[in-house]
């Protein structure tokens, strides 16, 4: 089911950005009035260090199809190291999920500065496309064998 | 020479005697045969109940924030007692872990290392014999005699009824230590090929999910493996909590799946593949399978093993300004 109708489906992405940049980043795509897929719902948090693990799989058991964390590039943190604590925690996460069997597209980060509204624009395309490639979490719905 | 166990009573009764320590967390025996309970030593005159042989598989670290935590119901807080516990590796790593996340003041623990060979699995041996119930079990030079209550007698190699983490423990010695009993064995052995993870790793990411639900189906949700877990100490559980509510409250598979990758990643950096969850475990849920990949990238990623170093912060409260971006997605 999920393979054939990918393209009239819209997925639940969950977008958390930080207040300093990607959050900015997003206003500036907005203001310049660039297209990107209507498919996310932001969150803005003070820092991408904010986030923590259960944060992000809370959203996929709540019916998230994606969650999508972006920061500040690593050496701009508002809060000087609060998005290289985060690195270290995602990288680990990415690597978990996945080992569980959760598709490694479901869970993304980037790093979007204030400047980059056009790298914004570019990144939620880019995450639409791969979760709706994978099509609907089965994270909220599945029921024990 | 006398027996480790001996020489663990003698330092027990002695630590408790001359002051040196109030309690002594160690092993005494089971109900029933290839067992082991934990045993809380305060007098002296019952250091007798002390063991130590095969069975003393749990972690009994588990017990020391317990034992330095503040009592809320005091306005004034009684000073916190001098703790000495029996270590094997894994309860030595895990103590560690405690110290330097500052649930356990050092000064107030006595590490008193044990020499462990890997500890044996009952629940193993039982499935082996099949299902006449063990009823006595005797170990010499490394072959294990177990007789069922039909009086028939079973030889089995101790390498073959050693519990799964402990077939694959590099660390049989507890790194930090006060007193040291015995020949300790090895602190940095060979690391033995995990034939059941690297298989599953080498799995399809649908297959892997299969498996891990699958798994996950027979839970129950008794919280057995947080209760085993030395690292899980939080006042309020993220899975008790209401606000927010983490993982649901139960009813839905979904919540159970919730559950135990919320339990499990915050063991990120910080398990030290013990074993106890799965030992724990109720219904035998293959935990380490999953959980040993944490242990695995926090060493490949940060170099970080937990539980050697009292100077070592934990993987994940620090960080480097190199560590890896690859896992990024990059728009184009």
């Amino acid at each position: 089911m999920a393979e054939q109708n990918n393209n009239d489906w819209n997925p639940k992405i969950v977008a958390f950005l930080c207040n300093w940049c990607s959050y900015a980043g997003a206003d500036l795509a907005g203001v310049s009035r660039m297209q990107y897929a209507p498919d996310v719902r932001i969150i803005r948090v003070p820092c991408s260090g904010r986030i923590s693990p259960l944060h992000i799989l809370s959203a996929l058991h709540r019916g998230a199809d994606g969650v999508l964390v972006s920061g500040c590039h690593p050496g701009d943190c508002h809060y000087i190291s609060g998005n290289l604590v985060a690195r270290r925690k995602f990288s680990m996460l990415k690597n978990f999920i996945e080992h569980v069997g959760i598709e490694p597209e479901r869970v993304q980060f980037s790093w979007v500065s204030a400047a980059e509204g056009a790298r914004f624009a570019g990144l939620i395309e880019k995450v639409v496309e791969n979760v709706k490639r994978i099509g609907p979490s089965k994270m909220a719905t599945v029921t024990a064998q | 020479m006398t027996s480790a166990q001996d020489q663990i009573r003698e330092t027990a009764a002695q630590l408790l005697s001359e002051g040196k320590a109030d309690l002594v967390i160690g092993f005494s025996q089971g109900t029933r045969t290839m067992r082991t309970t934990p045993c809380f030593v305060t007098e002296a005159d019952d250091a007798g109940q002390l063991v130590w042989n095969s069975y003393c598989s749990n972690n009994l670290a588990v017990y020391l924030p317990k034992c330095f935590a503040p009592d809320p119901r005091l306005r004034e807080q009684e000073p916190p007692p001098k703790v000495a516990i029996i270590a094997k590796g894994c309860d030595g790593r895990s103590a560690v872990g405690l110290i330097t996340e500052q649930q356990v003041p050092r000064e107030n623990l006595i590490i008193i290392a044990a020499p462990c060979e890997g500890m044996l699995d009952a629940d193993l041996a039982q499935q082996l014999v099949g299902q006449n119930q063990i009823v006595s079990a005797a170990e010499s030079n490394g072959t294990i005699t177990v007789k069922d209550d039909t009086g028939k007698e079973t030889k089995f190699d101790r390498k073959d009824l050693l519990a799964e983490a402990c077939r694959f423990c590099k660390h049989r010695a507890a790194p930090v230590h006060d007193i040291a009993i015995g020949e300790l064995g090895q602190t940095d052995g060979p690391l033995a090929p995990d034939e059941r993870f690297e298989e599953f790793v080498n799995k399809s990411t649908a297959e892997r999910w299969e498996q891990f639900s699958g798994e996950l189906s027979k839970c129950i949700l008794c919280n057995a493996c947080r209760s085993a877990c030395p690292n899980c100490y939080c006042k309020v559980c993220f899975a008790d909590q209401t606000r927010p509510d983490w993982t649901g409250s139960g009813r839905k598979f979904s919540d159970v799946i919730s559950f135990h990758l919320g339990r499990m990643f915050h063991q990120a950096g910080r398990c030290v593949d013990c074993g106890a969850c799965v030992r724990a475990c109720p219904v035998g849920i293959d935990l380490r399978t999953f959980t040993y990949r944490l242990v695995a990238d926090a060493q490949e990623l940060f170099g970080h093993v937990a539980g050697l170093d009292l100077e070592q912060s934990p993987a994940l409260r620090t960080f480097g300004a190199d560590d890896s971006d690859n896992f990024i997605t990059e728009p184009e």
